[in-house]
Formats: structure tokens, sequence, C-alpha cells
């Protein structure tokens, strides 16, 4: 097993970030309630 | 961690067995991948063919870029962490592929598929294997949603929910843990021992555990949200009422995202 992380893994957390934003902004924006 | 244990059992049913039960599983899997993108889907009782309720309309595509962000990013956090240089590594990300499988349905599916393509891509792992890796994420997402697949079981709220929850995650696990190494071996991108007793039991544990953990979590936190946001699959896409209701108390009335004619 090898540890190798770096910038590429950071950018990962920040996809994470935008995808959770764009969860719950798609869910209360759109879900026509 | 359980490799040994999981190699021990590869070496009981020996290599040979191993490629039929792989070649049964890609070929199955594969047909179903290609029905659903037609937009027919495959039932155990007649007629065992009729078309699915999924409109590839606004809402499902939003579901879509989602769950491709999230698996994909998930992906890459852990993309450092590699068990066989070149095809495996550490991912957490997986319980992403069972929730919002159970959760979008088909879009959700094919989000963990695009997801899976992002992923290898940051890991440095995008090879002709990745064409296995995004049917076989597609079908780990697919598989729980096809067992998880009504609103009342999918809010966790018995026993039995949780029992039908840890079945889809184990069968989840098992088609993609044979999809891939097939594929690998077949094509010869790997010696088919290493498919077999490397790969086959890096795929399934990464399937198996934090969907089983976090996967669980997440799905519990989540549900409640997604309910009320009409974006449970069954009431996006205006499935038989029996699909959308549940046991919990402070679901409101179900509606769909779907424009009203």
């Amino acid at each position: 097993m090898e540890f190798n992380l770096g910038f590429a893994n950071l950018i990962g957390l920040l996809i994470i970030v935008g995808g959770i934003v764009l969860l719950v902004v798609a869910g209360r924006r759109l879900s026509n309630r | 961690m359980f490799m040994d244990q999981v190699n021990a059992i590869v070496e009981a049913i020996g290599l040979e067995m191993m490629n039929v039960i792989g070649a049964i599983v890609f070929i199955l899997a594969t047909i179903v991948f290609i029905m659903e993108l037609a937009g027919y889907r495959p039932h155990l009782s007649a007629p065992f063919v009729r078309r699915h309720t999924t409109k590839w309309d606004a809402m499902a595509l939003i579901k879509v870029a989602i769950v491709a962000a999230l698996f994909g990013g998930g992906l890459a956090i852990f993309a450092g962490v590699v068990f066989v240089p070149g095809i495996a590594y550490l991912r957490p990300a997986q319980a992403f592929t069972t929730v919002f499988g159970i959760l979008f349905g088909l879009p959700g599916a094919l989000g963990s598929a695009v997801g899976n393509f992002i992923g290898d891509i940051f890991a440095g792992t995008l090879t002709l294997g990745s064409v296995a890796g995004f049917i076989g994420n597609f079908m780990s997402a697919y598989v729980p949603y096809r067992i998880v697949y009504k609103a009342r079981h999918a809010d966790l709220s018995s026993v039995r929910d949780v029992a039908r929850y840890v079945v889809a995650v184990v069968a989840g696990a098992f088609v993609i843990a044979f999809y891939i190494p097939w594929w690998l071996a077949v094509l010869g991108i790997i010696p088919a021992v290493v498919a077999w007793t490397g790969v086959f039991g890096n795929i399934w544990l990464n399937g198996l555990i934090t969907p089983w953990v976090l996967g669980f979590i997440l799905l519990k936190v989540l549900y409640p949200y997604v309910k009320r946001w009409n974006m449970y699959w069954a009431d996006s896409e205006n499935a038989h009422e029996d699909l959308r209701v549940d046991d919990l108390e402070d679901t409101p009335e179900p509606r769909t995202t779907y424009a009203q004619p």
C-alpha cells in the first residue's frame, strides 16, 4: 500500500463541497413544493 | 485487512470458476445496462421486460451531475492510497453509489458511472479498464436501487429495512467485484491471477465496508431531506403510489418535480 496524497486530492475535497452545495440548492429551489 | 480471507475464498473457488462466474455476471450486467439506457427494464415476474418511468428531464440531469461530482470528488480525496498500482485504491466514496442509487434511481446510477470516470482521471487510473469501471459502478448503484426500491424500504425505519439494505450492499458489491476483474483479465490489462487475487478482493471490500457503515448513516440522514425535496426517484418519476409512501411520520404529501400538465 502506498500513500501519495497531494494537490489533486485536495481538489477532490473542493469538488465534494461543491456537490453538497449543488444538492442542497437543487433540493431547496427546484423541488416544486 | 480482510484481504487474506477473501483471497482464501478465491483460491477455494479456483481461478477457472471465478472466470466463469465473471463472464456470466459481465454479460448479464452489460445487457441490463444497455436495456436501461434504451428505456426498458428487466423484471423477475411477467411481463419480464417493461418500460421504466425515468424521463431524462432537467431534474434527472441535475441528479447525474450532483452524484458525479460527489462520487468523483470523493474518489479523488483518497486516490493516493494505492493497493494495486494503476488499478485499485482506497474508495470510501463507494458509499455514494449505494446511497444515491437508492435515492435517485437510474440518474443516480448514471452519475456513479460518470463519477467513477472522473475519479479515474484524478487517480491516474484511466485505462481501457475504465470502460468496465463505468458500467461496473453503474451496476453498483443500480443493483441496490432495484433491491431497496420502495420509499418504505429506503427510510430504514425498521430492522427489516436495515436487513434489506445490508443485502442490497452485498449484491451490489458482488456484481462490481466480478464485473471489472473479468474485463481486466480477458483483455490482458493485468494477469488473471492478479485480477482475481488482488483486484477482486479490493473492489469487493471497497464496495462492502464503507457502504455498510458510511452509506447506512448517509442514507438515514439524507433520505428525509431528499423525500421532502421531491427528489426521491419515485416522486420525481411520478411512480406508483405504493412506491412513494414511507413509514416516517413527518413526510409531507408526495408531489413530483415534473411540471404538472
